[in-house]
């Protein structure tokens, strides 16, 4: 007997809905699907404690439980999956974090590559709610408000950088820090030498005394 | 004069030969608001149970499979996504209003191509030996006279491996869960049924139906004893529902 978790089978379930309400509005990516449709991803989570099947299929499926075989069964943390997803070099990401990958990679890469150009088209259910106008108004304000949004994080940083480095000095710049990294081993290198020769020196001067 | 046969129907004993009407008579009557009540009833929860039990299924591409007392066709709308054009589902009911229901709301979502609807008692179910590769029965055994019957047919019809899967009501395991579904089930259930369906007949018998029902483990030895192998069940909201799966050996 087992004492079934529904919360779990729930969350999934409206996940699952989630996803393929967005898919609807970005027939593209609906589109670009097709090419991986009957292949089916494990994902298994380590932390938190997780095992989820991605169904490729119209419409993509979730599921807790598969007992058919698995294309590419990827395991890591949480952390780890969400910089495979957003990672520039997919492919680089999967070799450099700490996910582990078995089985075919190919349909994995093509996944994340397709994933990471959705591009969801809001005007449509705007449109259905307020009417055309309105909604293409709205729409537009969504779209830029969303490339303002990735705009943000780059600028952000270049803040932030600006702030540590010039303004408040509270960190050295990389430039700054490599010199002085540098500059350390230099140092070591020269007490090591010199080390050496007065090593060198205190043998001679004791073999001298001998004779 | 030969002695005649008696069943339950909810809390009433009942001649075995007048239970199948006395149950059809009910769904005849909550047909047309069945989807809606089960809503209302489980406060939606019943959509997670037949997902659980979609899952445990296994049911792949290419895959034959019954659903048994199939009703409004939640689970055939699933299994017939999951098993393809390759594969079958038939939707199977004693009760023809409960099939028309289903057969209009499936055609209009869609489904159709890969989904056959038959009506059909489950004592005695007109498939050939060894057809279905997975045979599922969502609230639907309590209601049949022969339950043992039923196991045994199910069990023929299923395929060597084949795999029955029955979703029921059951027992809480909490004394006091217990309670408070009894009250649930008792006091506002019924006037729930009144209030929507214009029937509070129907789920006063829903509530004494689930009372009568073999419990978790009596089930269990029930579908041991009709010939199944590897069977286990599964308890969902705490005991209210359970998931019995058995394979054909």
């Amino acid at each position: 007997m087992e004492q079934v978790t529904l919360v779990k089978t729930a969350a999934i379930g409206a996940l699952e809905h989630t996803i393929n309400r967005a898919l609807q509005l970005d027939p593209g990516t609906l589109q670009a699907l097709k090419a991986l449709h009957g292949h089916v991803f494990a994902l298994e989570c380590t932390e938190p404690a997780l095992q989820l099947f991605l169904h490729i299929d119209e419409p993509l499926r979730l599921s807790e439980r598969h007992e058919g075989d698995v294309t590419t069964r990827v395991v890591g943390s949480a952390s780890d999956f969400a910089g495979l997803v957003t990672s520039d070099d997919p492919a680089a990401a999967l070799i450099n974090s700490g996910i582990s990958v078995h089985g075919k990679t190919g349909p994995l890469i093509e996944l994340q590559h397709i994933l990471k150009h959705v591009e969801i088209d809001w005007e449509e259910p705007i449109a259905d709610i307020f009417g055309e106008p309105a909604g293409h108004q709205i729409g537009r304000g969504i779209r830029r408000a969303m490339a303002f949004a990735k705009t943000i994080p780059p600028k952000l940083q270049t803040r932030i950088e600006t702030h540590l480095f010039d303004e408040a000095r509270l960190t050295p710049r990389r430039q700054e820090f490599d010199a002085w990294v540098t500059g350390v081993a230099d140092l070591n290198m020269g007490i090591e030498r010199l080390q050496a020769k007065l090593n060198l020196l205190r043998r001679k001067r004791e073999q001298g005394v001998k004779k | 004069m030969a002695e005649q046969k008696t069943t339950h129907f909810g809390y009433k004993t009942v001649n075995a030969d007048d239970k199948v009407g006395m149950v059809a008579g009910v769904f005849h009557s909550v047909a047309a608001k069945y989807d809606i009540m089960n809503d209302l009833m489980s406060a939606g929860i019943h959509r997670v149970w037949k997902r659980f039990t979609i899952e445990v299924s296994g049911v792949r591409k290419g895959n034959v499979v019954l659903d048994l007392a199939g009703g409004t066709g939640d689970l055939t709308a699933k299994f017939s996504r999951l098993v393809g054009s390759e594969g079958k589902v038939v939707l199977a009911d004693i009760n023809d209003s409960m099939i028309a229901v289903g057969r209009d709301k499936l055609t209009d979502i869609g489904v159709v191509g890969n989904v056959e609807y038959v009506q059909a008692n489950a004592e005695c179910l007109p498939f050939d030996d060894n057809t279905f590769d997975v045979v599922s029965i969502a609230f639907g055994l309590r209601n049949v006279t022969d339950k043992d019957a039923a196991l045994r047919s199910i069990l023929r019809v299923l395929k060597p491996g084949g795999r029955l899967l029955v979703l029921e009501f059951s027992h809480p395991e909490n004394p006091l869960l217990q309670k408070a579904y009894d009250t649930y089930s008792f006091s506002i259930l019924p006037k729930l049924g009144q209030l929507v369906a214009g029937d509070a007949e129907s789920y006063q018998y829903l509530a004494e139906s689930i009372r009568m029902h073999p419990d978790q483990e009596t089930l269990k030895g029930m579908m041991q004893e009709a010939g199944y192998e590897q069977v286990d069940y599964y308890n969902m909201t705490g005991g209210i529902v359970a998931l019995h799966k058995g394979t054909k050996p």
